[in-house]
């Protein structure tokens, strides 16, 4: 019965207090030795189990921790209090504190909302991991997300053994959908054919409507509940009809809203064969079933389903849902894809700003401490160890974090309409409070509660008490590396970021201001113009608008930049083919309202034309070194069966049709009078005095002509600018965090310099009575900071250049830094340093000495 | 030691101690009471017993030498303080000056 009674003593360890225990546990065993003298081992045993149980009576039971607990709690309690009072007293520095800590937390969370919301793309699809698309490259260069029509038929209805669930959709742009009279304009349309198996590849959640039916009938349609709300109020919608575009279709489902992290933005599924028929390409999306190798996939569709029909595929790609927000761009994708950069940017950046946070919080934190050193001392007398005290600093400075928290979040509920603005996501209130992000900056929070309480407790509870008790510090001396090296850091960051602000500006107007070889004031673009066809209407179109005075040219086509994608071309007397070169399809107005010049060539003599006229630009004439262009002939599209050949009848000068990101890329304009479709915009020059009855008529002409068709117009200049919308974020984002980390810096000085104040109270005294003037001590506070300033200048040049060299030379054209720039930014920090520090050691530099020499 | 009382099994714990001397140790104790007064005692009410007192300042313990039985454990021996000494004589007087009130029953 050996293990009978280890099992006992086991037992009684679990509830008899530790110091009771060894005696206890041997008279038990004496007992049983007792005991099994005169009985059988089990009983005695037994009766073992039996005295241990009786043990188990409050005289035992209350012995345990309970006292030990009393204790803590009784410590705990003082600590509070303690803390709390040293905030009532040190309010300045806490609050500095805190503010620090809570902007860089702040942003902080900010940028891990917006990293989740661009990480998660799509992943709201239950079998996200399983859904991929087709992509395909063209053998005149560039990558599309969508396929030949014919093709896409194949995949989704044909047989194949790695997916059993496939849809093709394609989309149609701005139509009117009438409900009861009202007109609605509506962008956001996907296009289905009856029968699609939209709903089991995707995981939309329907509101009304059966999964399995709602797209099953052509002439219905199913739309997102805003846009069901918007049509009928809040009854069910269900077999209603409205008319899209002229066509009658049936509500046949509603679903919930989707998420803003979606390639696949949209309002509005068409379920029309009719309309479908019309598409010439359109998009495959399918599931995959398990385990299949992509690569055979690819193989599979490349040879089988594509080759025979469309033989420009020059490669064929799966890409997975989940990898196309962040995947590489393609052209005339649904929705233009995320930036990583931006990301890596934002998060660099929030590290940056939580770091210099950390600095303030260590700097201000030992300020904080040193006012406490009668505290610490007499809790080292009473007999507190050092990890006593550091344990009571740490956990100080941990629920400062966790205060700060608290701020946080109200922050940045209130803040967040402006950062949705800047960011051009809706973010709702709620997804601030998500689990998962809620838990990860809490642990950055305790984290940084951590580093940055570490060092002050560590140093702080170093000190004997005896020297605790002195009214001089001997470590103050000792310790001036690792802060200053603090303060270096900090410069450094600061000298940084606002050098790396400046020299985003610097560019940026650099850009704005750069020649761009066309007029882009006044230019208005009617976009997505289709449905004006055939030679007589165009015409008519162009000459009615031109009939007014304020209308100054009408032309079509793209417009500088639309998104487009070069073609191949091979110039007379080169073997090689080019890929270079963008086409555009317009006519002869085009480079009149764009206000280009013309080089060569008799274009604008419009009885010359025949029915079309290649002209080409500067760059692809310099590109190819000929003298004398005009009447070379250039092969279009060579690889294809029936290639084109054109002889170049004028030259123009160079305007740049991208953002100036991208080099001068050659190109071809193809003039046609007589165009039997509008390509893409038309375009209008207008004169800017009378833009308002411009636009009146251009309205009225539009309904004369499209009435059923929404008309959607852009200034081209404007147009223009979103190009830069990102580099214009990061102007505007490292303007605001380098304001931010200014302010941080400024408190972190503040603490420093009045930490230093307060420690050397009677060091001033005694050098005013020896004949120092204020000047002298002014001077003498600042002194320290001249070269850690220089310091930082070196290092943050030396990294600055490294990174916005990288960052310039993502635009084709670019300024080049000056490296006067970071001098001038030390300068200015040194500036402010002086400033801040005056400021602070005013006070207490010019108090009579007498006061500073008396206080005890 | 004023309004301090001894209980019945307190005042024949405090005995036990007295008499058993350096053997004063829970089982031993326990193994006593029951040898003498031939009753049923269990382990763990010498315990509590002990502890409480311990807690009055009526009796101090301290740890004994190992022995080779008991698993090699120690025992703690618990001996009476002046205080306990005291309250234990006091008891016994207060006792005997009650039976002494009774003529037949005098005893001295």
């Amino acid at each position: 019965m050996e293990f009978d009674k280890r099992r006992s003593i086991r037992l009684l360890k679990i509830f008899c207090p530790e110091e009771l225990q060894e005696s206890v546990i041997g008279d038990l065993e004496e007992q049983y030795e007792i005991n099994s003298a005169s009985k059988s081992s089990f009983y005695s045993g037994l009766l073992l189990t039996y005295n241990v149980i009786r043990f188990l009576r409050p005289g035992i039971l209350k012995r345990n921790q309970l006292t030990y607990k009393m204790t803590t709690f009784t410590l705990l309690k003082n600590l509070m209090v303690v803390f709390v009072r040293s905030m009532r007293r040190n309010a300045v520095f806490y609050t500095l504190n805190l503010v620090g800590m809570t902007l860089g937390l702040s942003v902080t969370l900010f940028v891990l909302l917006y990293i989740t919301h661009e990480t998660s793309y799509d992943q709201f699809h239950p079998n996200s991991k399983d859904i991929y698309r087709v992509t395909v490259k063209r053998t005149y260069g560039p990558w599309f997300p969508h396929i030949d029509v014919n093709n896409a038929k194949k995949i989704t209805d044909g047989d194949y053994s790695w997916t059993n669930t496939a849809t093709r959709i394609s989309r149609v742009a701005d139509r009117y959908v009438t409900v009861e009279g009202k007109r609605f304009s509506e962008s956001k349309v996907l296009v289905l054919e009856s029968g699609a198996k939209f709903f089991d590849v995707f995981g939309y959640a329907l509101k009304f409507g059966d999964r399995k039916t709602a797209t099953a009938e052509t002439n219905s349609i199913v739309i997102s509940e805003s846009h069901a709300h918007k049509y009928f109020g809040d009854v069910n919608p269900i077999g209603k009809s409205v008319h899209f575009d002229s066509l009658l279709v049936n509500v046949s489902g509603v679903f919930k809203d989707l998420p803003t992290n979606t390639h696949m933005a949209c309002d509005i599924l068409l379920i029309s064969d009719d309309y479908f028929a019309t598409k010439s390409s359109a998009l495959v999306y399918f599931i995959l079933n398990k385990n299949v190798d992509t690569q055979r996939v690819e193989n599979d569709i490349q040879t089988t389903a594509l080759t025979f029909e469309d033989n420009t595929v020059a490669e064929v790609k799966l890409q997975n849902i989940e990898d196309i927000h962040l995947g590489p761009n393609f052209t005339f994708d649904l929705s233009p894809g995320g930036s990583r950069e931006q990301m890596e940017m934002y998060s660099t950046i929030a590290i940056i700003v939580l770091l210099i946070s950390c600095i303030n919080f260590t700097n201000l934190s030992t300020a904080i401490f040193t006012r406490r050193k009668k505290e610490m001392a007499v809790r080292k007398v009473l007999g507190s160890s050092r990890g006593d005290l550091t344990r009571q600093f740490l956990m100080e400075s941990l629920c400062l974090c966790l205060i700060s928290l608290l701020f946080v979040y109200s922050i940045n509920s209130i803040a967040l309409p402006f950062f949705n603005s800047f960011v051009d996501i809706q973010f709702q209130n709620d997804q601030l409070y998500d689990v998962r992000l809620a838990s990860i900056i809490t642990t950055i929070a305790v984290a940084c509660g951590l580093i940055s309480g570490i060092y002050p407790s560590v140093v702080m509870t170093r000190i004997s008490a005896l020297n605790l008790f002195k009214q001089e510090f001997k470590f103050v001396k000792n310790r001036i590396p690792v802060r200053k090296a603090l303060v270096t850091l900090q410069f450094i960051f600061l000298i940084a970021l606002s050098s790396g602000a400046l020299l985003v500006k610097q560019q940026l107007t650099y850009i704005s201001e750069r020649d761009i070889g066309f007029d882009k004031e006044g230019v208005l673009k009617l976009k997505r113009a289709w449905s004006l066809d055939g030679v007589d209407r165009i015409k008519a179109f162009k000459s009615r608008l031109a009939s007014k005075s304020y209308i100054t040219g009408v032309s079509q086509g793209y417009a500088p930049g639309d998104e487009d994608y070069p073609m191949t071309y091979q110039p007379e007397g080169f073997d090689i083919t080019f890929d270079d070169a963008l086409t555009l399809g317009t006519d002869l107005e085009y480079l009149n309202v764009l206000g280009v010049e013309g080089k060569y060539g008799p274009f604008f003599n419009e009885d010359e034309h025949p029915e079309v006229s290649l002209l080409v630009n500067e760059t692809m004439i310099k590109n190819l070194k000929w003298e004398d262009p005009i009447g070379k002939k250039i092969k279009i599209r060579p690889e294809s069966a029936n290639p084109s050949e054109y002889a170049i009848r004028g030259v123009y000068a160079d305007f740049n049709f991208f953002s100036l990101h991208q080099e001068m890329s050659p190109q071809m304009l193809f003039m046609r009078e007589r165009r039997q479709y509008v390509n893409l915009n038309i375009l209008v020059k207008i004169n800017l005095r009378e833009t308002r009855k411009a636009l009146e008529w251009i309205e009225t002409v539009w309904e004369e002509f499209m009435p059923d068709k929404p008309l959607d117009y852009a200034f081209l200049d404007e147009d223009i600018q979103r190009a830069y919308k990102s580099d214009q974020q990061t102007s505007a984002i490292s303007t605001l965090l380098t304001s931010i980390a200014i302010v941080l810096s400024v408190l972190g000085l503040i603490g420093v310099t009045a930490f230093q104040t307060t420690t050397r109270t009677k060091e001033l005294g005694i050098r005013k009575v020896l004949g120092a003037t204020i000047t002298n001590l002014l001077i003498y506070f600042n002194k320290d900071y001249v070269l850690p300033v220089l310091i930082a200048v070196v290092i943050s040049s030396g990294v600055c250049y490294f990174i916005f060299d990288e960052w310039l030379n993502d635009f084709a054209y670019h300024i080049s830094i000056n490296p006067l720039i970071f001098l001038v930014m030390g300068l200015l920090v040194l500036v402010i340093t002086f400033f801040t520090v005056t400021l602070m050691a005013f006070g207490v530099v010019k108090e009579n000495p007498v006061e500073a020499l008396r206080s005890e | 030691m004023k309004g301090m009382i001894l209980g019945e099994f307190e005042e024949l714990v405090m005995l036990m101690c007295l008499v058993l001397k350096e053997d004063a140790y829970g089982i031993h104790i326990a193994e006593e009471i029951k040898h003498r007064m031939n009753r049923r005692v269990n382990l763990s009410a010498v315990h509590v017993t002990l502890y409480r007192l311990e807690d009055k300042g009526l009796v101090s313990s301290y740890m004994g030498g190992v022995t080779s039985s008991r698993g090699g454990r120690r025992k703690r021996i618990f001996e009476l303080t002046n205080s306990g000494y005291a309250l234990l004589k006091e008891t016994r007087e207060k006792r005997i000056s009650i039976w002494n009130l009774i003529p037949e029953f005098k005893l001295s």
